[in-house]
């Protein structure tokens, strides 16, 4: 049979075949086409691969910066050395060779060891300079190879070392604020060394001032032969901590040195009875309660009896003070009847309404918990008073301290930079009469010429301050030539922006100091070369420079 | 007609096999590349990293103060602090 055109049926069937593989073919040529300009378009070629914790064994860990963007602690490329055994021809002669290298390589250990040829990874040592890489290089020993690793290395040294804590040998937050990147921030598993991706944590502490207060502690240690010291600078208004030490240091990249109990940090681990600059607490509490007022007078004349316990005046003023004349000349006698007049219970609770009695946190751990009294009657009331009893940490009190001189908003302590937040309305702890009448008695203690603080002024910067001098307890009983000398200080007087506290753990009569060892002779004037040397750093005007503002301002 | 489609497919068929061993020539020579470059780029990252930490450690505040003191510098007081308009005018104001 033949159709129309003459084709048969067997021939119009090919042609129908041809015509549909033809078709098939482009269809598969089509979706080829699309195929790749879809993985064109999609730009993901290459493969990669997935890394689990233990495989990576290392971690990213992004960089530490001051407030001003300095750098504090960084990832550095280094080498670590690891051996293959199965590839060691002569252990005797690798691990001679290596401990000409590592002297404190354990050698029978280290054969032990390489003799197991089961094992084809062990690492020798971690984290090498390239100078002792390359003498490890140089034995040009078979089996022995390395591996590129992220490596925290911290260039300013042992500066803020008790902040920063430090990491482990894997490259984790083993302490401090390496920790709390750890925990907050997070780190990355990486194999080899890859630089971390995280933005850096923008601390807010200022270089600057931080070697300030460290050099100047450094210098009034050796000036007063003390055993320790410890200082904190905080912002007033937003509790971030612009610089904090701790004498001894520790250098971070030595994390066990921390450990060492001389070495622990003050500010954070260690309660003290601070002594009379408690007496701004007992003092802000008279007030804010309306209890007394800057005039009200107080009979200091005789030591205060309570039960068998006396409490008396080191230097007796021997006529009935004024409030104002109970801070700056420091009497305890009268502390002790204002803290009396308010009850244990007020105490208790105007302490702890400002935070002083329960531990401060921040990003580099918590602070110690205070040390009350067991029972806290009238004679520990009394001696609260004048700093004595009650044991916080130089931390903890800042903040408190902080909070009744900045307007009197409760502010808490930390490392991280806020960008000047605004004080809580919510979290008023006394009145901004009151706030403005501490610091004015503050500043009246350091500019009248028989204040306890008067060494501590510095030219231009309106400094205000409370001296203390706190007996220390040794096996019971208070010593009167063993002592904890602090100072507290704020400046500008007229707005408070910052609060500086300085501690001088022990420190011996010297001729610096007069032959004795109150802290207005020591303390002080340690206080007085810290704001002389920060203040200048801190953005705050002189005085002169601001009244020449305004004037120019009015003017206007 | 038939021929023609199909010599059309043959050479359709040679000239996508050509394409693709071309693609996948180029492809592996890319990958090559991109490695070289990954090396490089973390190459460079730690170099950089290096750098950093060595201009911070190098102007670390304890090795500077002890240069600027040797240099007669001394830290700055109140009294250099002056008010913008109390500085002394260099160029006089045109009247």
């Amino acid at each position: 049979m033949r159709s129309a055109n003459g084709h048969t049926a067997a021939q119009v069937s090919s042609e129908n075949r041809t015509v549909a593989v033809l078709l098939c073919v482009a269809l598969a040529f089509s979706a080829l086409a699309l195929q790749l300009v879809w993985l064109g378009f999609k730009g993901q070629a290459s493969a990669r691969i997935s890394m689990n914790e233990p495989i990576a064994r290392a971690f990213a860990r992004p960089d530490i910066v001051d407030r001003n963007g300095r750098l504090l602690a960084t990832d550095l490329d280094t080498p670590s050395l690891y051996a293959d055994p199965a590839l060691i021809i002569d252990i005797d002669e690798a691990t001679e060779q290596l401990a000409e290298i590592f002297p404190d390589i354990d050698q029978a250990q280290m054969r032990l060891t390489l003799a197991d040829k089961s094992r084809r990874f062990i690492w020798i040592r971690r984290g090498l300079s390239p100078r002792v890489a390359q003498r490890v290089h140089d034995l040009g020993l078979p089996g022995l190879a390395f591996r590129r690793e992220p490596r925290r290395t911290y260039p300013m040294g042992h500066l803020a070392g008790h902040l920063l804590g430090g990491v482990s040998v894997d490259n984790r937050g083993i302490a401090g604020l390496e920790k709390f990147i750890d925990e907050t921030k997070g780190v990355e598993a990486v194999l080899g060394s890859k630089p971390s991706s995280k933005v850096p944590v923008r601390l807010s502490l200022d270089l600057g001032v931080q070697h300030g207060l460290e050099d100047e502690l450094t210098a009034a240690v050796a000036r007063y032969a003390a055993q320790g010291a410890a200082g904190i600078v905080m912002d007033a208004q937003t509790g971030e901590i612009i610089a904090a030490a701790s004498l001894p240091a520790v250098d971070p990249a030595w994390p066990k040195q921390a450990q060492d109990p001389t070495r622990l940090d003050k500010n954070a681990t260690g309660v003290y009875e601070l002594g009379s600059i408690f007496k701004l607490f007992t003092i802000a509490q008279a007030l804010d309660q309306g209890a007394a007022r800057l005039d009200t007078v107080y009979d200091v004349r005789a030591p205060l009896r309570i039960g068998r316990h006396q409490i008396r005046d080191p230097h007796p003023a021997g006529r009935p003070l004024t409030l104002r004349e109970v801070f700056v000349l420091s009497s305890n006698v009268g502390a002790a009847q204002m803290a009396l007049k308010a009850g244990a219970r007020s105490q208790q609770a105007f302490l702890s309404r400002i935070g002083l009695l329960k531990p401060a946190r921040t990003e580099a751990g918590p602070t110690a918990k205070a040390s009350l009294p067991a029972r806290w009657g009238e004679i520990e009331t009394a001696t609260i008073s004048f700093g004595h009893g009650l044991a916080v940490s130089p931390l903890r009190f800042v903040s408190a301290a902080a909070s009744l001189l900045n307007g009197g908003f409760a502010v808490e302590p930390t490392l991280l930079l806020t960008g000047g937040r605004a004080p809580d309305q919510r979290s008023r702890v006394i009145s901004g009469e009151t706030s403005a009448a501490l610091a004015a008695l503050m500043r009246r203690n350091v500019t009248a010429p028989y204040g306890t603080g008067r060494r501590a002024d510095v030219s231009g910067f309106e400094v205000g301050g409370k001296t203390g001098t706190a007996e220390i307890a040794i096996g019971g009983q208070y010593r009167e030539d063993a002592v904890i000398s602090s100072f507290l200080a704020m400046f500008p007087a007229s707005g408070p922006k910052y609060v500086v506290l300085v501690m001088l753990h022990r420190p011996q009569a010297s001729i610096e100091s007069g032959g004795q060892i109150t802290a207005g002779l020591n303390a002080a004037p340690t206080v007085a070369r810290v704001i002389a040397r920060i203040a200048p750093l801190t953005g705050v005007s002189p005085a002169s420079v601001q009244t020449q503002f305004d004037a120019f301002r009015s003017a206007k | 007609m038939r021929r023609w489609a199909a010599a059309g497919a043959v050479t359709l068929a040679i000239g996508s096999a050509a394409v693709l061993y071309w693609i996948s020539y180029e492809t592996g020579r890319l990958e090559a590349r991109v490695q070289v470059l990954d090396r490089t780029l973390d190459r460079v990252e730690a170099d950089i990293a290096a750098a950093r930490a060595e201009l911070a450690h190098l102007s670390r505040p304890d090795r500077i103060a002890p240069l600027a003191q040797a240099m007669g510098l001394v830290p700055p007081t109140a009294q250099q602090f002056v008010a913008e308009d109390q500085l002394p005018r260099r160029v006089r104001e045109q009247p």
